[in-house]
């Protein structure tokens, strides 16, 4: 399932990387690209797996959207970020979807609004297909637990609206970086 | 203007017809590698017959499932409107507009919004609304519709979007496709960060948790739906699915028979408004159920097409499409299920009228993923239809001619005759007249030297002696 993940999304032009160090991926990838700033989910495994010390000791400004933060402050640090990173609540191998739940410290925008998403994700997460992932969906709905916002995310925001010409980045990021925890 | 003249009119356009043609022939092949994809695993059935099933479920107990919506998408803090008109539809749309205090506006592109005006008459009303679709944009910069119910402007080419971009933005603009996306990202990024009010459409309407899915490929849903503080969703009430796991098969097929993806890239799902203590997303969410003439086919002969998720693939491959584009047909859906659906949801003489936009060859029922037998209901359509007092007269004509032996056998001997001037190597390729258009890129096979019923009649004397 994993080699499969990572084969759907390198044909999107994105990356899925398997590592148990997340920090030794995350903080090289913002530094190649120049990033400077980044949003993040308030999620205790970001915190556990010491990202936010790890990217602010390399000079990265890392701004955690704390439940009870200002959100327009939020909005305004995720509109300039050059990257955004969250976990993943699902994610599906066939397809290298990402599956993304909004909720307290968990801003919708943080992974739309910035140039570079990069998710890091548990393996249990994984599921085979759509098939097996709507299964996981239809519980959460029957449990009543539906988020008000849902987003099922496939690689890169894209277009071919102009000549059939496959473009990238278009109003989302150009490029999605998975990091999967074993 | 008429169908015909219209027609006449887009067919002259050289390098639209060009852009039209090489936009769907690429969606076509898309779609085909994808089809012969999940057949040869053998799913591709199985997914088409319980993506049909799924809506027919909605639509056979219709009224139960959007009693259950409506409960469910008010049990969660959001408002439901319904709309009998498209006129109704926008009347509500511009009170909450207006209660909310909204001056700018975000939209996505929608063909439910689109069918009933509603940018236009946002405008009207003094409200900034932005469509932020790349191929919506450019089109609303253009001043034109949309051509496509997929690619709004694949009628343009690079060099079109460029000259719109720079006669909108004063300045000079690359015609690279990806440094127009560029443009059109810093601008738009500007009106998501200071709209007041996002709507949206909808392509489906979960009725288990009142839930509303939107599929985009940009991502411009899940700004439209996350940075303003109101949303508006317009939804066809033909929309509904029961549950998530109906949603599976639709979502698995739609994105690949619409741009040929393995899946959409944003699949963006909204269960009411913003809860407490969440850091972003609408205070207030609306859905307005649009009618506008769906209602009346629920339970007739017709129901089969409210099936419709729009993917457009029965349009890409619709010969008449490919020739005229979608500003031919002059209606806002255009192609196979613009000429099924505008008579039905208009039920004017003139929507009739489109019917005649069709060969009936077909292919569009064969690559419709929730298989909505689309020429059929054309055909069946045209058989409502009151004949003219001068077909009728030639059909009349057309039967006492050929319900007698005597008589048809006098025809095709007379056309023997008539027809030889016109025979090339066994063919018919030209004809006089009114006949001339036809034959202008066909031929017909020239009748037989000896007639069928001449031979047969020959080998009984020469067998049965």
């Amino acid at each position: 399932m994993i080699e499969q993940f990572q084969a759907a999304l390198a044909a999107l032009a994105s990356t899925a990387v398997v590592s148990q160090d997340p920090v030794a991926i995350l903080v090289p990838a913002l530094q190649e690209r120049g990033i400077t700033e980044v949003i993040a989910w308030a999620d205790p495994l970001l915190e556990q797996l010491g990202l936010p010390e790890a990217a602010r000791r390399a000079g990265i400004a890392w701004y955690t959207a704390a439940p009870g933060s200002d959100p327009a402050e939020i909005r305004s640090v995720a509109a300039r970020a050059g990257a955004g990173v969250t976990t993943a609540d699902f994610a599906v191998a066939e397809t290298g979807t990402l599956v993304l739940m909004s909720g307290p410290g968990r801003p919708r925008t943080a992974n739309v609004l910035p140039p570079l998403h990069v998710a890091v994700v548990p393996v249990d997460r994984l599921r085979p297909d759509m098939a097996a992932l709507f299964h996981e969906l239809s519980t959460v709905a029957g449990g009543r637990g539906m988020p008000s916002g849902l987003h099922i995310v496939t690689g890169p925001s894209r277009s071919a609206d102009i000549e059939d010409v496959l473009v990238r980045k278009v109003h989302g990021p150009g490029e999605v970086i998975v990091i999967l925890l074993p | 203007m008429t169908l015909r003249e219209r027609i006449r009119v887009e067919l002259s356009k050289t390098r639209k017809r060009q852009a039209i043609a090489g936009a769907t022939w690429g969606g076509v092949v898309a779609k085909w590698q994808q089809w012969k994809r999940l057949e040869q695993e053998g799913r591709l059935q199985d997914l088409r017959d319980r993506a049909r099933d799924a809506k027919n479920k909605a639509l056979g107990n219709h009224a139960q499932y959007l009693s259950q919506f409506v409960q469910q998408v008010q049990e969660r803090g959001g408002q439901v409107h319904f709309a009998g008109t498209g006129a109704e539809a926008v009347q509500q749309v511009l009170a909450i507009a207006r209660r909310a205090g909204a001056a700018r506006v975000v939209k996505t592109k929608s063909m439910a919004t689109e069918e009933i005006g509603l940018t236009h008459a946002l405008e009207a009303a003094g409200l900034e609304a932005v469509e932020t679709d790349l191929g919506e944009y450019i089109v609303q910069l253009a001043g034109e519709p949309p051509s496509h119910i997929v690619g709004p402007a694949i009628h343009m080419d690079r060099y079109d979007v460029a000259a719109v971009f720079e006669r909108s933005l004063g300045a000079p603009v690359s015609s690279n496709p990806e440094e127009l996306a560029a443009v059109a990202r810093r601008v738009l990024r500007e009106k998501f960060l200071h709209a007041d009010m996002g709507i949206t459409g909808a392509n489906f309407g979960v009725a288990e948790s009142g839930t509303v899915v939107l599929v985009t490929n940009e991502g411009n849903a899940d700004l439209t739906t996350s940075l303003p503080r109101v949303v508006v969703a317009v939804m066809g009430l033909e929309k509904l699915v029961p549950t998530w796991a109906d949603l599976e098969p639709l979502l698995t097929l739609l994105p690949r028979t619409s741009t040929g993806q393995n899946m959409t890239v944003y699949v963006t799902a909204l269960t009411g408004p913003r809860q407490a203590a969440e850091p972003d997303g609408p205070d207030e969410l609306h859905v307005v159920v649009l009618d506008a003439g769906r209602s009346r086919l629920l339970g007739s002969k017709y129901q089969d097409v409210l099936r419709c998720m729009r993917c457009g693939a029965c349009v890409d491959t619709c010969p008449v499409f490919r020739q005229v584009g979608g500003h031919g047909y002059g209606t806002v859906y255009s192609g196979p299920i613009g000429v099924v659906l505008t008579p039905l949801l208009q039920g004017t003489a003139e929507a009739r009228e489109l019917l005649d936009a069709c060969s009936l060859c077909g292919a569009c029922t064969e690559t419709c993923p929730v298989q909505i037998p689309l020429h059929e209901l054309i055909r069946s359509q045209r058989a409502d239809r009151e004949p003219g007092r001068a077909e009728r007269t030639l059909l009349r004509l057309w039967a006492w001619a050929w319900s007698s032996p005597k008589r048809y056998r006098f025809i095709a001997a007379l056309l023997r005759w008539v027809t030889l001037p016109f025979r090339r190597n066994g063919r018919l390729t030209w004809a006089p007249g009114p006949l001339a258009a036809w034959y202008a890129g066909r031929e017909f096979p020239a009748p037989a030297p000896v007639p069928f019923h001449k031979r047969w009649a020959d080998l009984e004397k020469e067998v049965g002696g």
